[in-house]
């Protein structure tokens, strides 16, 4: 019915990304091209040709493919015990408060503070995937939770009169209730896990984008610098594209 | 017409299914003893709302109580505390000799409130199958096609809620409601979003249903001409705080049928308690 118009929505949207961007671009590069931000801010050609040289091209994908994988590691990590945690509050309740007061003690620590004693207890090599898990952990333990407390009255009716089990609760009536929040949730978990992985990487970890990002600010390599920064923001803007899309043709599936 | 055929002939045969149930002994004392119930809600900054004020009330097992008032008066308040949803500030409820909560434990009640409730990511048959999931018990497919019939969605049975109209919700609510053949039914408003026609006809559907299998059946309706076509008494609760203003026994032959509406003696009791309705909404103190 609806699925002729489904095309010319994504064309639509489509369109908005690219003119939006493209205004963006031309903007980056006169501003470039004149200087105006000094040699903080090079042309985006230059920035582009630099990247497409094959020694920092094959570099960058390198530093890249390891900044994805301690990204992805870390918010699958991140995600599954974030999700762990929040149902087991939920199936035993006394253990909820506890949860809450720990997990926000948690975010309260800045992932900077805990870098150097992740690197002493999981080692410099695990570090970026640590901390990529710690910062989607609590985006999603708080999406999960926000979406235990939007299961409608009427359905906590039901799981009274039927004098559910709460294991079963969670599986039948809670959970289902609680996944538009939970894919909210991994929606901005995709950016914390890209974000997190090369703030790990800085302290000292072998290879990858955050060890790029540090190296060519103390070289002062701003092209370098440029394209690491890029291609982190297409990594976390890729995860966040991916999820939309399943958010946008999964849950109306579902029923929502 | 024809497919109205078909419908009577598949619940001829949920029927006998049912009867062959109560033959085999489950003939439930399932009555229901309200003493001094009430009901005070506390709100913010100390202050209360008086919901339900001392309701006396014994329902015998089997029998259909309708429930009728004006809008506020308490009905849903006094329906809920029955199924154990809310705690009655003064006074008891028991059923069958138990608390509501103990009754919840053995799943003996089905319950299709004023919002269906019915979850969004479950199609019609999924629906109605849901409290055999939610008791641990495994699925009983027959009864829930026979279920899907008897309200007459068996088109419907993979239609997700929002693909529902209100009505048709509302029936599957009703379905569910008796899935586990629950031997006290509470029904709140279970017709409210329905046409007269359709209405006149799920009313037909509730008395067979009842009347093969006598489950003690509390509904709260705003149709006099319904509560009077359906219960053994009406009740009449007066504007907040409610209590009964009065009850009125129904003794209309049953089965009640169209021909039933057409008596005098029906048309007597309508005017009397829509009379008595319009009296005890007069008489409220403005709120
Ligand atoms: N959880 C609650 N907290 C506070 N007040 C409540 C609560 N539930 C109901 N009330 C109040 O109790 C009174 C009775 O409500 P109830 O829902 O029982 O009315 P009702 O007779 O079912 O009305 P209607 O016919 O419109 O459904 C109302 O004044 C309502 O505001
Ligand atoms: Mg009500």
């Amino acid at each position: 019915m609806y699925v002729g118009t489904c095309p010319v929505n994504f064309i639509s949207e489509a369109l908005k990304w690219v003119v939006g961007l493209g205004m963006l671009f031309v903007l980056w590069e006169v501003a470039g091209q004149q200087s105006w931000l000094g040699k903080a801010l090079p042309p985006l050609s230059s920035i582009v040709s630099y990247a497409m040289e094959p020694r920092s091209y094959e570099l960058l994908m390198r530093s890249a493919s390891i900044t994805a994988s301690n990204a992805l590691y870390g918010f699958l990590i991140g995600s599954i015990v974030g999700w762990a945690i929040a149902c087991s509050g939920q199936i035993w309740p006394p253990m909820k408060k506890g949860l809450d007061t720990l997990s926000t003690f948690v975010n309260a620590i800045p992932l900077i503070a805990l870098g150097p004693l992740l690197i002493v207890t999981v080692g410099e090599q695990s570090t970026p995937m640590a901390t990529a898990a710690l910062a989607v952990f609590f985006t999603v333990f708080v999406a999960v939770l926000g979406g235990f407390e939007r299961v409608p009255s009427v359905h906590d009716d039901v799981i009274r009169t039927y004098g559910v089990t709460r294991w079963r609760a969670l599986c039948f009536i809670e959970f289902p209730n609680a996944l538009p929040s939970l894919i909210d949730g991994l929606k901005l978990g995709a950016s914390s896990a890209v974000l997190g992985a090369i703030l790990g990487e800085w302290f000292g970890a072998p290879a990858g984008l955050g060890v790029l990002i540090v190296s060519a600010m103390q070289n002062f390599q701003i092209n370098l610098l440029w394209s690491a920064a890029f291609l982190g923001t297409a990594m976390s803007g890729i995860g966040f594209f991916v999820l939309a899309l399943l958010q946008q043709k999964l849950l109306p599936r579902l029923g929502w | 017409m024809m497919s109205n055929l078909h419908d009577v002939i598949r619940l001829e045969g949920f029927l006998s299914r049912q009867e062959v149930c109560m033959e085999a002994g489950n003939q439930s004392t399932s009555d229901i003893v309200l003493e001094g119930v009430r009901k005070r809600f506390e709100l913010a900054k100390g202050q209360v709302i008086d919901a339900v004020e001392h309701v006396d009330l014994n329902i015998a097992g089997g029998e259909f109580i309708a429930l009728i008032g004006p809008s506020g008066c308490g009905k849903s308040t006094l329906l809920r505390m029955v199924a154990g949803l809310e705690t009655p500030s003064h006074g008891q409820i028991k059923i069958a000799g138990q608390t509501p909560n103990e009754c919840i434990k053995q799943q003996k009640l089905g319950i299709a409130m004023q919002e269906h409730g019915l979850m969004p990511w479950l199609s019609a048959w999924d629906n109605i199958a849901l409290p055999f999931r939610l008791a641990g018990l495994p699925v009983d497919i027959d009864r829930v096609h026979e279920l899907l019939a008897l309200v007459g969605l068996d088109e419907f049975a993979n239609a997700l809620p929002k693909q529902l109209s209100g009505g048709m919700k509302q029936r599957v609510s009703i379905a569910r409601a008796l899935a586990l053949e629950p031997q006290v039914l509470i029904l709140d408003e279970p017709f409210g979003a329905l046409d007269a026609v359709t209405r006149r006809l799920m009313n037909n559907e509730l008395q067979r249903i009842w009347s093969r299998k006598p489950t003690t059946t509390i509904l709260v309706t705003h149709s006099v001409e319904e509560a009077v076509f359906l219960a053994d008494r009406v009740c009449l609760m007066s504007p907040r705080p409610g209590r009964l203003a009065l009850v009125e026994p129904i003794t209309l032959e049953r089965p009640r049928s169209l021909e039933t509406m057409q008596t005098a003696e029906f048309r007597n009791l309508l005017a009397k308690l829509t009379a008595a309705l319009d009296e005890v909404c007069m008489s409220a103190p403005a709120q």
